[in-house]
């Protein structure tokens, strides 16, 4: 039986103060179930957002250790014995603690984005009511690439355009609209390709990829 | 059916009506009941004491149950869930996967039970096709081949975090003021009556205590239900009862699957974006906080799923978690029978309790006005409870407004954070 050492940002971000909590890796799976248990039994009043347990809400991410990541899909055993630092994710309006309200990064995406598309399993025939299988998209817009992104100007960020590209892809409709959203200031044009929101994209969306794509779309049409 | 069709840009909540109710929780419930509220005219405050959702609903299988599943037990409840997933599939078209289900028939007894449940379907309004075990094999290509039959009901999935944060969006458009990070810490009685709620705000720097009056107010806390209630010193027989859930890696298939059996324990298989859901197990605790999943849950979880697709048990896993709903229980005590037991086992007597929904009104029961609990339900029929709900505070209040959620289709859940105009 292995200790856990959790260094958990404390109040506001920007006061830097942390509290250290010790958890037992065979009662908690993963760091969010981990403030569960401190949550429950010593910290009431410790705040952080999660709503869904498996990874498909993006409300639970966090800085890990200094790395953006979903607390529910990050397994303690995977963390050694600590000390373990979380840190609420940045470019968000800080509530407290691990807490952050995603406002800003909900204000970038395209206005009208979709968010089903067809579901790629292989089947011989539409539904029963003759439509094709749906599913919704992969990206959960969880932030962490908004948060991991080191580009200081104004910018949508790579989730709004990482939608703006499947829109563009899959919503023959849209593809004015975002193909526009993609070619303004705080477009792609402000994508340094650092490529870090890739990397830390829990959901395999590459939107890295997707601003690229953009990019390419938007040269070809001239 | 009508089909809400009309944009929200044109929804137009009723003229102010001057009476303020409190809603206490930040679930589906409370989302569809804030919104149902608003839009009748009321003035709306909603608390909650963490991130919205954050409690039970979030971590719904997302399955959006046509009623097939409760046909064989209760037409009512069946016939319900048929509308109201037809008219979520219009309200938030964008967090629902609508692709059917097939209920699997995996052993003879199954079997025996399929001209009962088709029938039972068909009293309900749910359109219910018998397929043969090849035909739902070409449908879905996972589902054991060695299946005996199979029958197509009209299921899906829904995304627990989007579809009830649409509602909020709506809420909130309405004029409701929502105020997550803000916990009931007390209640004022004043002559018989529920007066104000002393709310502890955790969302500013320093924690500040505020007090919000109202005309009425709703607890709709689920498995908070008996604590909120105790606040108020009213007796609500709640006790949690944690169900465990486990998503692996893979998308199986784009129906739902059931076991055509009568409801138990591990006989739901949802999928959603690129994963599948098995759900659930059910056991009863004294406390719905900290609620983690048990390993012989999991277990038991997996071998379930194998059966239906045996896909399932190479699969990676996702993530296991464990969702406190709420159990009526007479007493309000967890009964002694049901602690402990092996999943699928004695904890299934849960289970036959109804899956409808009550109102409880404090003022009929306790003699305490100004307060109801609403437990119960389904999230399907999330809308239809707030409808009901909403109905019993224009009595209590005197005010005659009619429901008029079934008319829009909802705002997108970015709202609820971006704040755009509908």
């Amino acid at each position: 039986m292995s200790i856990v050492l959790l260094r958990v940002a404390r109040g506001l971000a920007q006061s830097a103060a942390y509290s250290d909590y010790e958890v037992e890796s065979s009662e908690a799976e993963t760091v969010l179930d981990a403030l569960e248990l401190i949550r429950g039994s010593r910290e009431s009043g410790l705040r952080y957002r999660h709503s869904c347990h498996h990874g498909s809400c993006g409300t639970c991410g966090a800085i890990i250790d200094g790395v953006e990541r979903l607390m529910c899909l990050t397994r303690l055993d995977e963390l050694g014995a600590g000390p373990v630092t979380i840190d609420p994710l940045r470019k968000m309006n800080a509530i407290g603690d691990i807490a952050a309200d995603p406002s800003p990064f909900f204000a970038e995406f395209p206005r009208g984005s979709g968010y089903l598309r067809s579901s790629g399993l292989g089947h011989d025939g539409p539904r029963d009511d003759g439509l094709p299988y749906e599913r919704m998209e992969n990206c959960i817009e969880c932030g962490l690439c908004v948060s991991v992104c080191p580009v200081a100007v104004p910018f949508s960020g790579p989730a709004a355009l990482a939608a703006a590209d499947r829109d563009r892809e899959e919503r023959p409709g849209r593809l004015d609209a975002s193909l526009a959203f993609a070619a303004t200031e705080r477009g792609v044009a402000a994508c340094e390709r650092h490529f870090l929101c890739s990397r830390v994209c829990p959901q395999a969306v590459y939107p890295g990829r997707r601003i690229e794509n953009l990019r390419r779309s938007l040269a070809r049409k001239g | 059916m009508m089909i809400p069709s009309v944009p929200f840009s044109q929804a137009r909540a009723a003229k102010h009506n001057g009476r303020r109710v409190c809603v206490i929780g930040g679930g589906g419930t409370g989302a569809a009941l804030a919104y149902d509220l608003s839009l009748r005219g009321f003035s709306v405050t909603l608390v909650e004491k963490g991130e919205l959702t954050s409690g039970t609903t979030g971590r719904h299988h997302g399955q959006l149950h046509c009623g097939a599943r409760y046909a064989l037990g209760d037409r009512a409840i069946a016939r319900e869930c048929m509308e109201e997933s037809l008219l979520l599939r219009y309200m938030v078209p964008d967090a629902i996967e609508y692709n059917g289900g097939l209920f699997v028939e995996l052993e003879e007894e199954d079997r025996e039970l399929e001209a009962n449940f088709v029938e039972a379907c068909a009293e309900s309004g749910i359109p219910a096709r018998i397929v043969s075990a090849r035909e739902a094999v070409a449908l879905e290509g996972a589902i054991a081949p060695s299946i005996l039959g199979a029958v197509c009901v009209p299921d899906g999935s829904f995304d627990a975090f989007r579809l009830p944060l649409a509602f909020f969006a709506a809420a909130r458009f309405c004029g409701a003021k929502i105020m997550p990070w803000a916990e009931v810490m007390d209640f004022e009685r004043s002559g018989g009556r529920v007066v104000a709620a002393t709310v502890l705000n955790r969302a500013t720097e320093s924690f500040s205590e505020t007090r919000i009056e109202a005309d009425y107010f709703v607890s709709a806390t689920g498995a908070w239900a008996g604590r909120v209630g105790a606040l108020a010193g009213v007796d609500v027989p709640i006790i949690p009862a944690p169900g465990t859930m486990l998503a692996v890696r893979e998308r199986f298939c784009d129906r739902v699957i059931s076991h055509l059996h009568p409801a138990g324990d591990g006989d739901i298989i949802v999928p959603q974006r690129g994963l599948s859901i098995i759900g659930s197990t059910q056991r009863v605790a004294e406390d719905p906080e900290s609620l983690l999943p048990p390993q012989e849950d999991i277990a038991f979880l997996m071998k379930s799923a194998t059966a239906m697709v045996p896909g399932f048990a190479a699969a990676k896993r996702r993530a296991a978690w464990c969702a406190a709903r709420p159990l009526a229980s007479a007493s309000g005590t967890i009964p002694r029978e049901l602690l402990g037991g092996e999943p699928g086992g004695e904890a299934k007597a849960g289970r036959t309790i109804s899956r409808d929904f009550v109102a409880l009104d404090h003022e009929e029961i306790d003699g305490i006005s100004g307060l109801c609990t609403i437990i119960g339900g389904k999230a399907t029929v999330l809308r239809a409870m707030a409808e009901k709900a909403s109905d019993l505070v224009c009595r209590r209040l005197g005010v005659d407004a009619p429901c008029s959620t079934k008319d829009f289709v909802l705002p997108s859940w970015r709202d609820y954070y971006s704040g755009g105009s509908a």
